[in-house]
């Protein structure tokens, strides 16, 4: 994990004795810093930086539970301003600290675990929404600005931001495009790259670059693009212009049941290739069906949950398609009360915890396939996680449609006899029958530390491509060093 | 403890999905401030894995207890009661500055004000009347519009002046202090042998409840009784006001609607705020962190922002409020009439 000479992970440690896994950063540095920031907002107490050693990558919170001990980060900044993240960043590349934004903290894949000693940029303290512009459907937004309040905010004024992550209680705008985040409502509304309409951005060497938001534009590669998905390696995101849509007029909750898993799919794909794009599409299996829908719907069914929403005509007109499409591929109505049932609960994430404190291990692994190879995926990964020593359970949904294909979200748990073991050998069943069947490893928790080892093989010629880029925008290497497969590992320290 | 400790750990490892409710999160914007933040440095301090400072003890206190996160938890945790156990081993060892303040001034003058004051027990009656400390102290409007409103009703009241239930001490962590309060509070009633205890602040009446043969009544809920009964007039007043639900009437005792229904009885229309009822946001006042300022400018703001006179039913509330500009008065002043 990692690579040369940058330490992230976790390690056995005698209890209170963290100060040992704390590089100090040079004292003239964080004189620097809190000149520019203020005292109050650069951080150097241990409960400050132990909340940034982590974010909520599952794997972390098996090793917390094992009494591991976390690499923590130097200091932690709490930038008011662009131009104070400016001048962090210019200060870092001064000095050669490594740095790494930091949001809500709830990306699950290690992507904001900060290498030792580095310099976490905390962006929650520039957390205003700018400015609402209707007529446009624009909305412009600090980058460390909470997504509940974000969307209640929009709400008030009679708009919706689309974008609604399981995460949306805890994440923030940036964490959304850094992470490439598609959120619940995305088969309708978009995925945040189809929501994102100008970025404002510091880059590697403290510049700050602001793009126009725009319907569109041909003057050459949207070069903003480069910072979605980037996750901290090529820039920090500090302010976004994102595209709004009026508060559905109307919302229309559906539900079927089907004996198979093919019939709900296929019935989902000729909904999508007729054009219609049901804002909330879910297909669940039986075990999902029997885990979150207990006294909902009937065990061992598959369940395709559907919410329509938009304009009072449209949804109307979509609600008989999706009727008819689900109908004719042997689906039978089950109803509103899977989907109230869904809305009540969709933010209640308190399994995987129980399973770690109990002395389990469990993740959840999101992949995207074409139509074509969707169920045998399915089958295929469910089929070898299930051979593995101590696995326990094994469930899927899709979510997040498109007329070419479809999102699988599995999850895996279990209680084996070497965690560390069971762990990688669950991922690297899932990725390797992703990779196999022409998919590709991640539909949207990105890359972190836990994806990296697949990245060659997905991106082919595409990876050194990104690590040219990187190396001329970052040529120390100093920004969130060491992720995602394609810095180059000179930095840390 | 090891329940404690065991609830903190699940809340540690979930990924902050409450973290928007959070009052004090939204205002300081750190990291330790968040729920999740405060639980997780809670917990490696109760297990000695944090070394015990002024700034690593600050998280546990950056709580109000004001429970806006419990309606988002998925373990339906009570987090000011999982932080209790850390304040209390913080209280006997280091603190942050603000905590040591309210400790001494517990200790030393039995109010959050550190002012001298003298216990007096006024009247006779068969209901004990304790303002608290706030009402009694900076908004004394209050005790006396709740006096003349028992009088006009024609219920007998003892005043009990110069007594703390106990709870800025609990919640700073001083349970020793704060049993010795409450139990003066007790043992005054017990000499009294009123069976009917009568309290403007909500927080006496979270502290209170629960005292053997004593029931416990705050005045909203005792006026309305009153009126229902016929034994109290209102007068009619008109115009529109906003009303803040006290978190500890509120989302901590489900009262939200007889003081709501007396601004009703007496013409005025109420004005809900944007965040309201379960929802409402605490006014901070109880919480002695510089952070907790920061809640009250807020609140104030959306308050001031919904209607012109904003009213209440905590003397706390008031006060945090009035002190960042807000047009505020006590249900007890407008149901004398008062509007201005």
């Amino acid at each position: 994990m990692g690579r040369r000479g940058i330490r992230f992970l976790w390690e056995e440690g005698g209890r209170g004795r963290m100060g040992r896994l704390r590089p100090a950063l040079p004292e003239a540095f964080l004189r620097e810093a809190r000149d520019l920031v203020g005292e109050r907002d650069l951080r150097t107490e241990e409960a400050e930086l132990f909340s940034h050693a982590k974010d909520a990558w599952l794997l972390g919170g098996v090793w917390f539970s094992r009494g591991k001990e976390p690499i923590l980060p130097g200091a932690v900044a709490y930038p008011e301003s662009t131009e104070e993240v400016s001048g962090l960043v210019r200060l870092c590349c001064r000095y050669k600290i490594p740095l790494v934004p930091y949001g809500g903290g709830t990306g699950v894949v290690g992507g904001a675990l900060p290498p030792a000693g580095a310099l976490v940029v905390d962006l929650k303290k520039m957390n205003r929404l700018l400015e609402v512009d209707g007529e446009n459907l624009l909305a412009r937004v600090q980058a460390g600005m909470n997504g509940w309040r974000y969307e209640e905010e929009l709400n008030r004024r009679g708009y919706t931001g689309g974008h609604i992550p399981q995460s949306l209680p805890s994440s923030t705008v940036g964490g959304w495009i850094a992470h490439r985040a598609a959120g619940q409502f995305s088969t309708k509304y978009g995925k945040i790259e189809d929501l994102v309409a100008g970025l404002e951005a510091v880059m590697p060497d403290g510049t700050v670059v602001r793009s126009r938001a725009v319907p569109r534009s041909a003057t050459g590669p949207r070069l903003e693009q480069l910072l979605l998905g980037s996750e901290g390696m090529l820039g920090i995101i500090t302010e976004a212009t994102l595209r709004i849509f009026p508060f559905p007029e109307r919302r229309l909750p559906l539900s079927f049941t089907f004996p198979s898993l093919e019939g709900a799919l296929e019935a989902a794909r000729r909904i999508l290739r007729r054009g219609f794009r049901p804002a909330v599409l879910r297909i669940y299996d039986g075990e999902e069906v029997g885990l979150h829908f207990r006294g909902v719907v009937e065990e061992g069914r598959v369940l395709s949950l559907f919410l329509l929403e938009g304009d009072g005509k449209q949804v109307e007109v979509e609600g008989e398609v999706v009727e008819g499409e689900c109908r004719s591929a042997g689906g039978s109505p089950s109803g509103e009360k899977p989907v109230e049932h869904w809305l009540r609960t969709r933010f209640d994430v308190h399994l995987a915890q129980e399973v770690i404190r109990g002395g389990g291990v469990v993740d959840t692994v999101e992949v995207a396939i074409l139509w074509s190879r969707a169920a045998e995926l399915y089958r295929k990964v469910r089929g070898e996680l299930e051979g593995l020593e101590g696995m326990v359970h094994v469930s899927g949904h899709f979510s997040h449609f498109y007329p070419e294909g479809v999102c699988l979200y599995l999850t895996f748990a279990g209680f084996p006899s070497d965690p560390e073991a069971f762990y990688w050998g669950a991922w690297e069943k899932v990725m390797k029958a992703t990779l196999e069947l022409g998919g590709t490893i991640s539909h949207h928790h990105g890359v972190g530390l836990v994806r990296a080892r697949w990245m060659e093989e997905e991106l082919g010629g595409f990876l050194s491509v990104l690590r040219k880029i990187k190396g001329a925008l970052d040529p120390q290497n100093l920004m969130n060093p060491g992720k995602a497969g394609w810095g180059d590992g000179r930095g840390g320290r | 403890m090891e329940g404690v400790e065991d609830k903190l750990f699940l809340c540690a490892l979930c990924p902050n999905m409450c973290r928007f409710s959070c009052p004090v999160e939204e205002v300081a914007g750190t990291e330790t401030s968040s729920p999740q933040g405060k639980a997780l440095t809670s917990l490696l301090l109760l297990r000695g894995e944090l070394p015990w400072t002024e700034e690593n003890a600050r998280p546990p206190y950056l709580c109000l207890d004001c429970q806006a996160c419990k309606l988002f938890c998925p373990f339906d945790f009570d987090l000011p009661s999982l932080f209790h156990p850390v304040r209390v081993k913080a209280a006997s060892k280091i603190h942050p500055p603000e905590v040591h303040s309210r400790l001494l001034r517990m200790r030393e003058k039995g109010n959050p004000f550190g002012e001298p004051r003298e216990k007096r027990v006024v009247g006779k009656g068969e209901v004990a009347y304790l303002p608290g400390c706030t009402a009694e102290m900076k908004e004394r409007e209050v005790l006396l519009s709740t006096l003349r409103l028992l009088e006009g009703a024609g219920v007998g009241a003892v005043l009990l002046e110069g007594y703390c239930c106990g709870l800025p001490s609990f919640r700073a962590g001083d349970e020793k202090r704060a049993e010795e309060l409450r139990g003066e509070v007790e043992g005054v009633l017990r000499s009294l042998g009123v069976g009917i205890l009568l309290l403007s602040c909500p927080g006496c009446l979270e502290f209170l409840s629960g005292l053997e043969g004593i029931e416990v009544f705050h005045t909203s809920t005792f006026f309305l009784k009153l009126v229902e009964e016929g034994k109290m007039g209102l007068p009619r007043l008109s115009g529109r006001v906003t009303y803040h639900d006290p978190c500890s009437l509120g989302r901590k005792r489900g009262i939200f609607d007889p003081p709501r229904k007396l601004l009703k009885e007496l013409g005025l229309e109420v004005v809900e705020p944007l965040k309201t009822r379960e929802r409402a946001v605490c006014c901070g006042g109880g919480n002695p962190l510089e952070e907790a300022r920061g809640v009250s400018r807020k609140r104030a703001k959306e308050l001031a922002e919904t209607a012109e006179l904003t009213v209440t039913t905590c003397p706390t509330c008031k006060w945090a409020l009035g002190r960042e500009g807000l047009r505020v008065l006590d249900l007890s002043q407008v149901l004398e009439g008062r509007l201005g």
